[in-house]
C-alpha cells in the first residue's frame, strides 16, 4: 500500500479524482489534453513553464529548458500555452533532457513534436496535438516555476498532477490530501459497482444516481 | 461544444455579459454581480477567478498581502471586501503590476483608488466605485483561493469571470461549456431579430419568429444531482 500522496494518487485514475474535485467544488480537471502515444500514467508535482508569443517574450533561453534542467524524479513538467495547437512546445531534445533528469513526464496545454522519437524513447507526454512546427522564433518562455493557467485551471508549482488515458487533472497542494481521500472512497465504490454488475445486478440499479450520492455522503 | 477553455472565453466575450446573464437566467444560475460596475467603457476581461477575501483589521494587525505574485497571467483578481466603500483594496501599484503581468482584470466587492492609472492603461477594473482612502490598517487579507462573494454572487476559485461595459457575470467553472453554448445561441437569435427588423419586418413578428420573449426562460430544472 503506497503511503506518499503521489503514490496514493498514482494508484487512482483521473476520473475518480475528477469526481472528487466535483464533489468538493474544486477546479482541477482539464479537457482535450490527451496522451500522445500508448498507455501511460504519471503522478507527480507540477513544475511549470509559461509560453508566450516570441514577440511578447524575452529572447534567450529556449522554452522549457530552465524548468527541465532544475526538475527531477517526482516532478511533472507542465507547459502552459493556452491551448495553442499550431506550434510545438515540446520535442525530442527536451524529452532526452527530461529523461536524463528522471522527470516523470510532461503535460502540455498546446502541441508537441518529434512524436516518433518521444514514443521510441518511452517518455510520457500529454498534449492537444502533435505538429511538426517548431517553437523556435514563435514561442518564448515568460516564466519558469510560476503560477500558470492550464486549460483555465490555475496550477501553482508544487500542485499534484495525475495524467492517464482519460486526460489530466490537477490537485491544489493544500487540498490534495482531502481530494485523494475522497477519490479513494469513490474508487472503492466504483469497484463495488463493477462487482455488483458481474454478480448479475441490473446496471439500471447499480448506476442509479441515489446510489452514487450515498457513496459520496457516506450514508448507505 | 468546444473542448478548450480559451475558445469558451472567446465565445463569452463575443456574446457579452448581457447575453451571458440571459443564459444564466435560463439555466437557473445566479451569476450576475449586481452593483459591480466598470470603471470605464471599452476594456473587457474573461478568465478564471483568483479569489481574495478581506476582513476588518484585527489585533495584531494583518496586511493587505502580496497575493498578486500568485495570480497567473490570464486570471481575474476577485477581491471580496464585504462591499465596503470606506477603504480601498486596489490602487495604482497593483494596476501597473497586474497589467504588466498580463492579468486579465480585477473585480472588487468594494472600491478602488488611483483610477487614473487603470484608465490610462485601459486595465479592466470593476467595483462599487472610487474612493481614495487606503485599506491598509483598516482591512487585512483573511484568505486567498477560497469561495468569496461579489455582492450576492458566490465566486469560487477557478470560476469564470466575464466583464464588459455592462458589468460582471460569474460562470461556475463546471457549467462553462453549457453556458457558453447557450449564450452563443441566444446571441445568434438576437442578431437574427435585429437583421429581420432592419430589413423591414415588424419587431413583433421578428420576436415571435425567434422566440425573443422566452430566450432567457428555462425549462423547469429537472432533478439536477450533480456535475457527474
Amino acid at each position: 500500500m503506497p503511503t506518499s500522496l503521489t503514490g496514493r494518487l498514482k494508484a487512482l485514475d483521473t476520473c475518480a479524482v475528477s469526481d472528487a474535485l466535483d464533489f468538493l467544488g474544486i477546479t482541477g480537471a482539464t479537457t482535450g489534453v490527451r496522451p500522445m502515444w500508448g498507455r501511460q500514467k504519471i503522478a507527480g508535482r507540477a513544475r511549470t513553464v509559461e509560453a508566450v508569443d516570441a514577440a511578447a517574450g524575452p529572447a534567450g533561453r529556449h522554452l522549457g529548458t530552465q524548468t527541465v534542467a532544475s526538475s527531477g524524479p517526482g516532478d511533472v513538467i507542465v507547459v502552459a500555452n493556452r491551448g495553442r495547437a499550431n506550434v510545438s512546445s515540446w520535442g525530442d531534445i527536451l524529452t532526452a533532457a527530461a529523461q536524463y533528469r528522471g522527470i516523470e513526464g510532461a503535460v502540455i496545454d498546446g502541441a508537441c513534436r518529434d512524436l516518433d522519437a518521444v514514443a521510441e524513447a518511452g517518455f510520457p507526454v500529454w498534449a492537444r496535438a502533435a505538429v511538426p512546427v517548431t517553437a523556435r522564433g514563435r514561442l518564448a518562455e515568460r516564466g519558469s516555476d510560476v503560477p500558470v493557467l492550464f486549460d483555465g485551471v490555475l496550477v501553482t508549482p508544487g500542485d499534484l498532477v495525475l495524467a492517464d488515458g482519460s486526460g489530466v487533472v490537477f490537485l491544489p497542494a493544500d487540498r490534495a490530501a482531502e481530494i485523494i481521500e475522497t477519490a479513494e472512497r469513490l474508487a472503492a465504490r466504483q469497484d463495488a459497482m463493477r462487482d455488483a454488475v458481474w454478480a448479475g445486478q441490473p446496471v439500471t440499479e447499480v448506476m442509479h444516481d441515489d446510489r452514487f450520492r450515498a457513496a459520496l455522503s457516506g450514508d448507505e | 461544444m468546444s473542448e478548450n477553455v480559451t475558445e469558451d472565453l472567446k465565445g463569452l466575450l463575443a456574446a457579452g455579459t448581457a447575453t451571458v446573464s440571459d443564459a444564466l437566467d435560463r439555466l437557473g444560475l445566479k451569476g450576475s454581480a449586481h452593483g459591480i460596475a466598470p470603471l470605464a467603457n471599452g476594456p473587457r476581461m474573461a478568465g478564471p477567478a483568483y479569489t481574495v477575501r478581506y476582513v476588518p483589521v484585527g489585533d495584531p494587525k494583518g496586511t493587505v498581502g502580496d497575493y498578486i505574485d500568485d495570480i497567473p497571467p490570464g486570471a481575474v483578481a476577485v477581491l471580496d471586501n464585504q462591499g465596503r466603500t470606506d477603504a480601498t483594496v486596489w490602487g495604482d501599484i497593483l494596476t501597473e503590476y497586474a497589467a504588466s503581468r498580463g492579468i486579465a482584470g480585477t473585480a472588487i466587492w468594494g472600491v478602488c483608488r488611483d483610477v487614473a492609472t487603470a484608465l490610462r492603461l485601459g486595465y479592466p477594473m470593476y467595483s462599487h466605485g472610487r474612493f481614495m482612502r487606503t485599506g491598509k490598517d483598516r482591512v487585512e487579507v483573511a484568505d486567498t483561493q477560497v469561495p468569496v462573494a461579489l455582492g450576492d454572487v458566490q465566486v469560487r476559485p477557478g470560476d469564470i469571470v466575464l466583464g464588459d461595459d455592462d458589468g460582471v457575470v460569474v460562470v461556475p467553472r463546471h457549467r462553462l461549456a453549457e453556458v457558453t453554448d447557450l449564450a452563443v445561441t441566444i446571441a445568434e437569435r438576437e442578431d437574427a431579430i435585429t437583421a429581420a427588423v432592419l430589413s423591414g419586418e415588424t419587431i413583433g413578428a421578428a420576436r415571435a419568429r425567434f422566440g425573443y420573449h422566452t430566450l432567457q426562460r428555462g425549462q423547469e430544472q429537472l432533478s439536477r444531482t450533480g456535475p457527474w
